[in-house]
């Protein structure tokens, strides 16, 4: 096992070098000059070509590309990510401000789909046929195909503006003020749990209906155990492999993906660092992102695989 | 208060990195020496009189007594040399004339120039704002450019980035009573759905480039409208290549006869002021011997048979993909009756700037949009954006007498004199019609009925003074 992680976190390390370099030359490659962006950042700027050449030598772009790379990565083996060219501080600010907001709604909106999503599929699987499964399918089906910023918005139009209940966008930490963190966070919470809770939904109730079937489960109704014992110690373990799968994609859509979640509430994270940084051309904020999110998705992808391997002790890693 | 807001603030505290829609943020808490309006004429701030001296080269500048900064240090002479020498060491293209500044006495100081510059007080208006020294020099450049420290009505409270930027009441401020506000919040938020949504909510007071569509709604529930031309947005060509169509007086003229701008204001909800020279009538600087070339089709076919094009000809507009498609689509459709196939690229901003910035040979017989700021002084519009010196899409061929036009009206002491030199510019750009002006955009912000005696837009498109705001209960 120990070595299987290990080869597991060197592959993960030549992968993160590899997406590294890809980002850096595509977003050279792609037409515009992150200084001309900056200083025509709107239409009412007075600007001379002296002060483009000016800022053009002062974040480096007039350097050899080799040369741009390796400043980075030596930066970054130091715990430097650069200086974001659009914004007035460091990348790593930039990024330490923005993932506590994305981690804190990804993850209570991950634990959500699970809470939620695993046990709504194991009633609709346990109760095949009947009314409670039919709903549930109805359900999971919606949410599966509502787009999620018109989820979003009719949440704030019901909630925000016409009930009053609820706050309609920002973020607040919870140590700052929990019960409005709460309030605040109860939207886009939702919005985001939406798909990966119908999925999972879905999922456990595809692969419940699928283990049920088997002899082992025959055989322990047959012993006379009761539904709970029947389900939980015995069918669910083995349904959890694709669920698990699942799970491991939506970590990586919910901490890559909340663009639209925090444009629509206004909650200032990682996937609209990203955006804004790829519309402004701002190469240190791209890069300084994109190498976070390449680490987030590749510990997750090993996570994945390793609670695989307490699911189903056959499963061997060498 | 809150407002909200379509952009983030980036800097907005160390003014010489303060850009022009950052000033909408800075200007609660930091202010200029003299502030212009639309007479033309500065106003005192924290500076209270000038003199021009005999020969043109200097200015002294009496400045204001017993004003704090938000730090409790005060404002004097020393602090308002510290802030335009960060100017002046700088890279912006600003007060190019001032060579130094000199500190008479404590409330005195004197701004050196190599030549006599019209605009050097105009520049003072538009740029300069001034930061306590103490508090950059304490905590240096970067943390300045998000803390600003100033003498404005309004002291710095908070700022998270993208989301809101809150000010309180400055207690000390140098207008004794003022302001009547606690504070102004400026949130700032991304999707118009949201921005609308906060304000219907209650959630804020005012919201900031209200798309146009929304008006009507807003104001038959009773909000009230703010209104300002902002820019001033033109059509011109590659006619810097004497192989293009656009290289073609008659053609730019034809253009302008083919295109119907009053049919662009009632698409833009009559906000979208037709525009027909360099600036618009209100301006003292308008031009009232100059006709306008208004739609009328017949004499835009005829001068294209005059320009040896019967039967039209192709071509391509590039333009920024966020800018009103719409609008150029209904240009493409009024060109297509007089027979110009005008085939649409939409492009992301930074292929538009290269348009913009770039030296030239992008447009390639094609033709492409300016967006240009409105200026009360004419003169620093045209010096900033029109002439070949300023860098400026280098594809329009300019009049050649323009940049020593403009050299000649900057040497001008006498501002009537200047403006009759300004529009006699307006009319040769008119006369070579250069560039193609459609309309005037405005800058369209919405208040709750409760708030009252705000002053948006008086001096700039991104002022706002709530100095004398209140909101009723």
């Amino acid at each position: 096992m120990t070595t299987y992680i290990v080869r597991r976190l060197i592959q993960a390390g030549i992968v993160i070098v590899l997406v590294t370099i890809f980002v850096f030359l595509l977003m050279r490659l792609l037409p515009g000059d992150p200084v001309l962006m900056y200083v025509a950042a709107d239409d009412l700027a007075v600007t001379s070509p002296k002060e483009i050449a000016a800022l053009r030598h002062q974040f480096g772009l007039d350097k050899p590309l080799t040369m741009q790379y390796f400043d980075w990565v030596g930066g970054v083996l130091h715990g430097d990510l650069g200086q974001s060219i659009f914004l007035s501080s460091t990348v790593a600010q930039e990024i330490a401000r923005a993932l506590p907001k994305t981690f804190h709604v990804g993850v209570i909106a991950f634990l959500l789909s699970l809470i939620v999503g695993i046990p709504m599929g194991i009633i609709a699987a346990v109760r095949r046929g009947g009314w409670l499964d039919t709903l549930i399918t109805v359900l999971a089906n919606i949410g599966i195909t509502a787009p999620i910023f018109w989820a979003g918005i009719m949440l704030i139009l019901v909630f925000g503006v016409y009930l009053g209940w609820l706050p309609i966008q920002g973020y607040t930490s919870p140590f700052d003020d929990f019960r409005l963190s709460t309030m605040k966070l109860i939207m886009p919470v939702i919005c985001l749990a939406l798909f990966p809770l119908a999925a999972n939904a879905r999922q456990t109730r595809s692969a419940m209906l699928e283990v049920v079937r088997q002899d082992y489960i025959r055989t322990a109704w047959s012993k006379g155990l009761t539904e709970s014992t029947v389900i939980m110690r015995h069918a669910l373990k083995n349904a959890f492999i694709p669920v698990v799968t699942l799970a491991g994609i939506h970590i990586r859509v919910i901490f890559g993906g909340q663009v639209l979640i925090e444009t629509v509430f206004n909650i200032s994270g990682m996937g609209r660092l990203a955006v804004e940084g790829l519309q402004n051309h701002d190469y240190p904020i791209v890069q300084g992102v994109i190498l976070v999110i390449a680490v987030v998705v590749t510990l997750s992808n090993l996570l994945t695989d390793l609670f695989y391997g307490w699911l189903d002790p056959t499963i061997r890693y060498g | 208060m809150k407002l909200v807001f379509d952009k983030p603030a980036s800097a907005f505290g160390y003014p010489p990195t303060i850009r022009a829609a950052d000033t909408e943020y800075a200007c609660q808490a930091l202010q200029g020496l003299v502030k212009i309006g639309p007479t033309v004429e500065p106003e005192p701030v924290l500076a209270t009189s000038w003199e021009l001296a005999p020969d043109g080269k200097s200015y002294i500048l009496h400045l204001r007594k017993g004003v704090k900064f938000h730090d409790g240090t005060d404002f004097n002479a020393q602090a308002a040399k510290y802030n335009i020498d960060l100017f002046l060491e700088s890279a912006r293209a600003v007060l190019e004339n001032i060579t130094s500044v000199d500190v008479l006495d404590d409330y005195t100081i004197r701004l050196n120039a190599s030549e006599f510059s019209a605009l050097t007080l105009y520049e003072l208006s538009q740029d300069i704002r001034i930061a306590s020294p103490a508090a950059i020099e304490k905590n240096g450049k970067e943390w300045a450019e998000t803390h600003p420290v100033g003498t404005g009505p309004f002291k710095f409270a908070s700022y998270e980035r993208n989301v809101s930027l809150k000010y309180v009441r400055f207690d000390d401020y140098w207008e004794k009573g003022l302001p009547y506000l606690d504070g102004v919040e400026c949130l700032m938020i991304k999707d118009p759905m949201t921005r609308l949504a906060s304000l219907k909510a209650g959630e804020a007071q005012g919201i900031y480039n209200v798309p146009h569509e929304h008006i009507k709604m807003l104001l038959g529930e009773g909000y009230n409208l703010v209104r300002h031309a902002a820019v001033t947005v033109g059509l011109f060509g590659d006619s810097v290549n004497p192989g293009s169509p656009f290289a073609n007086k008659k053609v730019r003229m034809a253009i302008e006869y083919a295109i119907n701008k009053d049919a662009i204001n009632e698409m833009g909800s009559g906000y979208y002021t037709p525009m027909y020279q360099v600036t618009t009538e209100d301006s003292p600087f308008y031009n009232p011997e100059i006709s306008p070339r208004k739609y009328d089709p017949e004499k835009a076919k005829q001068l294209l048979i005059e320009a040896g094009y019967p039967d039209g000809f192709e071509t391509k507009l590039t333009y920024l993909s966020v800018h009103w498609p719409e609008m150029w689509q209904l240009v493409q459709s009024y060109l297509a009756k007089v027979g110009i196939d005008m085939e649409m690229e939409p492009v992301d901003r930074p292929a538009y700037l290269l348009i913009r910035f770039g030296g030239g040979g992008v447009l390639k017989n094609s033709c492409s949009h300016i967006v240009m700021p409105m200026a009360y002084d004419t003169l620093y519009q045209i010096k900033s954006f029109l002439t070949e010196s300023s860098g400026h899409c280098a594809d329009m061929a300019r009049p050649p007498q323009i940049d020593p036009m403009v050299e000649e009206a900057l040497k001008m002491k006498d501002p009537e004199v200047r403006k009759e030199k300004v529009k006699e510019m307006a009319k040769i750009f008119y006369d070579d019609a250069s560039r193609i002006p459609l309309y005037a955009e405005p800058r369209l912000v919405i208040m709750d009925k409760s708030v009252h005696d705000y002053d948006f837009f008086t001096y700039g498109p991104t002022v706002s003074f709530f100095t004398n705001a209140w909101i009723s209960k």
